[in-house]
């Protein structure tokens, strides 16, 4: 089954990024002016572009297209996988770093408000590699990367920098959807005994450090047993 | 330790999810529901405004399930049930990603602040336009062992859940319930008299 939606519920540049390790097609209808529109898209790089049929070919117009693209909220997408040699091949344009391109305040907040993260969110630091930044954007992190080191929220980075919470939010939501940072999970905070195991819960082996069963093996036979006698 | 003494699962999403039926589907009493007629449109006549109660026993330990109300003004809520809990279960109806961002939201707001073992579930994988697990798990950026698809009516599936919520509780630390059980301590003794008829 395809990835479908609306733009009315994810921003242009979510859609991209859920979809940056995918290979395939983007088709959206009705999307502003547009009749139809084709992204033939290789891990988030756009490779080809067919607007109501014609396929476009000059890279400057297919960026300006995915910037205006990027403020437009209503609009039906559904995306399907094909392999890289059924993919028009024209382009080679890094989807994520120019939806990212910088904007008003006002225009992101507008764009981005319904996705943005709580402000009690905590967010850490998910990658060394930095990808492209606008300029806006890499002064922030230049500040903020050495308090999100150790997880972070909004409010608090707000106050620590003196920086307006709305700046720092959608800051934040745009770090994010490059990849740099991600939310914190507390869990792994406390604690980290058993972590590669966690990644693979199915090939789990009983822990052989005490005679006695533990109660959440306990419970797993118990489920299991109810399991196999419904 | 009283090792009867019962532990929690919250079962949260947004509106329409499925966790009421999710709770149902588990419950060994009835479930203690608390749905009123929407104040607002949410797509369905009645939605739960504080919050389901259901009970599993498993081997002679009471679970007891919570789930909680899908709509925003209740959010509040989530943060308080997840406090002390076995696991958190996000249900998330795949056939209605307008709901994602707002879950999204909930669970990251959640999961930053306190350390509860959780796993997300797809419900209503039984329709033919549906989001599959895998694709879900993309966009809450989350391992695919981490989502599951669910189909909240079979009590199979839910059951299939609550196992593969219970694995990720035991790779994550074996002993984690036995440290719970001294933390969380509601109503074990009334729960136990109420009985299914």
């Amino acid at each position: 089954m395809a990835v479908f939606g609306n733009l009315t519920e994810f921003p242009l540049v979510e859609v991209i990024g859920m979809l940056e390790r995918r290979c395939g097609i983007l088709r959206f209808s009705n999307l502003g002016s547009y009749r139809s529109l084709e992204f033939h898209m290789n891990n988030a790089q756009l490779q080809g572009l067919l607007v109501n049929g014609n396929v476009i070919r000059d890279g400057m117009q297919a960026k300006n297209l995915l910037l205006e693209l990027a403020n437009i909220r209503d609009g039906q997408f559904e995306f399907q996988r094909a392999p890289v040699n059924a993919l028009i091949n024209d382009l080679a344009i890094g989807m994520t770093q120019t939806l990212l391109q910088r904007a008003t305040l006002d225009d992101e907040w507008h764009n981005f408000r319904e996705s943005l993260p709580d402000p009690e969110t905590r967010f850490t630091l998910a990658t060394q590699e930095l990808v492209w930044l606008d300029d806006d954007l890499q002064s922030f992190w230049f500040q903020a990367e050495p308090l999100l080191e150790y997880g972070i929220n909004c409010n608090d980075l707000a106050q620590r920098l003196q920086l307006e919470p709305r700046m720092v939010l959608v800051s934040l939501y745009k770090l994010r959807a490059a990849g740099i940072i991600r939310p914190v999970r507390r869990m792994q905070e406390v604690s980290n005994p058993r972590l590669d195991i966690a990644a693979k819960p199915a090939i789990v082996q009983p822990v052989p450090t005490q005679h006695k069963p533990t109660l959440v093996s306990r419970l797993l036979g118990a489920l299991r047993l109810i399991g196999k006698t419904s | 330790m009283n090792e009867s003494k019962p532990l929690k699962v919250v079962i949260s999403g947004p509106v329409g999810a499925g966790k009421t039926t999710f709770v149902q589907s588990l419950s060994e009493i009835p479930v203690v529901n608390t749905d009123e007629t929407a104040s607002e449109d949410i797509g369905k006549a009645t939605t739960t405004v504080a919050l389901d109660f259901g009970m599993l026993t498993l081997d002679g330990i009471p679970i007891h399930l919570f789930g909680t109300p899908g709509q925003d003004r209740f959010d509040f809520m989530w943060e308080i049930l997840c406090e002390g809990a076995l696991g958190l279960m996000l249900l998330v109806a795949g056939d209605r990603p307008q709901d994602f961002p707002h879950a999204r939201r909930i669970l990251e707001f959640i999961t930053s602040r306190i350390a509860v073992p959780f796993l997300l579930g797809v419900t209503r994988q039984d329709l033919p336009r549906v989001w599959e697990p895998e694709d879900v798990a993309e966009y809450f950026d989350l391992a695919p062992e981490q989502v599951i698809g669910i189909n909240a009516t079979s009590s199979t599936s839910s059951l299939l859940a609550t196992v593969r919520l219970l694995e990720l509780v035991e790779a994550y630390d074996p002993f984690y319930a036995e440290n719970l059980q001294g933390h969380y301590d509601f109503g074990g003794t009334v729960i136990k008299s109420v009985k299914k008829t």
